[in-house]
């Protein structure tokens, strides 16, 4: 087993870590780290939570990937298996109470000049309302928003057409919305 | 229109939209004043929703060292040998070899039954024995004492079709194995060889 040079390309690494060579696998962990840990947070919107994912989503690539093959980048297929992970992370915790939702908003709502709240309080509000989408909307939306990955990009991590992910984001991004001019709503009529 | 112009609003933000599509958008666009709005309030989520910062995580490279060191160990895979191994490459040339084979055994039992047929090889053919009767021919000859059943044309016809399309038959089966053979060969190289060609055009 030798140490893998920076050098190295992905596909060497890849027949390498498939042929049992861990030091190879964790070039590509490493190469890959920010991008599945990012995809997993914004899944289960838990630094905690996300970490476990991302160590399950490893673990998966690696007992799979002597099935790997070249067809899809070696990113979505690891995308693809953390969307799962997150999704199975999130489905074994316990679930949170609507105190507790109500809770952790206020404790982001630092004090502060009113412009800058009102901006805190509807991110916030965002990743809350992120958080109770469909599943299939919200993967969608995050590999969009924060991997920044293409439409057909996202339809290859996910295995669906481009037609379904332009419908899902669609969705996705119009119930955000709506929850958003409801919250502007409520806003200016309080702060009239 | 309108609505067909709204759903695509998405697809124009993400810079997905192009040609003659984008165009179009952008027309309509500068007439829609509804659909303005809604493109400025989904900018906006999207603006909103990259805003939220992204939390510190355990660095890389700590990662991977607890990950490397909790790795299950793998039994090593057997894999299908390589496009360019030997045995990899001996399985068409052994079916070239079967194929040629069979051409030369069919070819030289034809030269010899038409020369056995036309008498050009007088008693040496004795020995070649009568391949010209089916089983069926040969046992009604044997009941009958060999005398009935040969002397009815019909009977003798219709082994001379029974033999001369089971040794069309013969031929054509196993040349069409060897085919069929090379052609899931060949399928499998297309297989094995169709990654290395993605991961070429990728990289250009």
């Amino acid at each position: 087993m030798t140490q893998p040079q920076p050098a190295d390309t992905e596909t060497s690494l890849i027949e390498k870590a498939q042929n049992g060579d861990r030091n190879a696998f964790g070039e590509l962990v490493r190469r890959h780290y920010q991008g599945v840990v990012l995809v997993v947070y914004r899944m289960c919107g838990d630094t905690g939570l996300a970490e476990d994912a991302a160590q399950e989503a490893f673990m998966r690539a690696w007992e799979n990937i002597p099935s790997y093959r070249l067809k899809s980048p070696l990113r979505n297929w690891l995308y693809r298996i953390a969307v799962n992970a997150a999704l199975d992370v999130l489905r074994r915790k316990p679930e949170e109470t609507l105190e507790d939702k109500e809770a952790r908003i206020v404790a982001d709502q630092a004090a502060g000049p009113e412009a800058v709240l009102i901006e805190k309080e509807q991110v916030a509000l965002l990743q809350q309302a992120l958080k109770s989408l469909p599943e299939a909307a919200r993967s969608v939306l995050i590999l969009r928003e924060y991997n920044g990955l293409s439409y057909q990009e996202i339809a290859s991590v996910l295995e669906v057409p481009v037609g379904t992910v332009m419908s899902r984001l669609n969705y996705a991004r119009n119930r955000l919305r709506e929850i958003l001019r409801g919250y502007t709503a409520r806003t200016e009529g309080e702060y009239a | 229109m309108h609505e067909d112009m709204r759903t695509l609003l998405n697809a124009y933000l993400d810079g997905e939209l192009h040609g003659m599509r984008q165009r179009e958008m952008e027309t309509h666009l500068v007439s829609c004043a509804a659909c303005q709005n809604e493109l400025k309030e989904l900018g906006f989520v999207s603006e909103l929703l990259r805003a939220d910062p992204t939390p510190e995580f355990t660095p890389a490279e700590r990662f991977v060292s607890q990950l490397t060191l909790s790795l299950p160990r793998r039994a090593l895979h057997e894999r299908p040998p390589k496009p360019g191994s030997l045995p990899w490459w001996l399985v068409p040339a052994g079916l070239l070899g079967a194929w040629f084979f069979l051409r030369t055994v069919f070819t030289l039992t034809d030269v010899v039954t038409a020369a056995k047929m036309t008498g050009l090889l007088g008693q040496a053919a004795g020995w070649l024995g009568n391949g010209q009767e089916t089983i069926w021919f040969s046992a009604l000859t044997s009941l009958s004492g060999g005398q009935a059943v040969g002397a009815l044309p019909m009977l003798s016809i219709l082994n001379n079709v029974s033999v001369f399309g089971g040794y069309l038959l013969n031929g054509f089966f196993w040349q069409a194995l060897i085919v069929l053979l090379y052609w899931a060969w060949l399928f499998f190289w297309w297989l094995r060889r169709r990654p290395r060609l993605i991961k070429m055009r990728n990289a250009s």
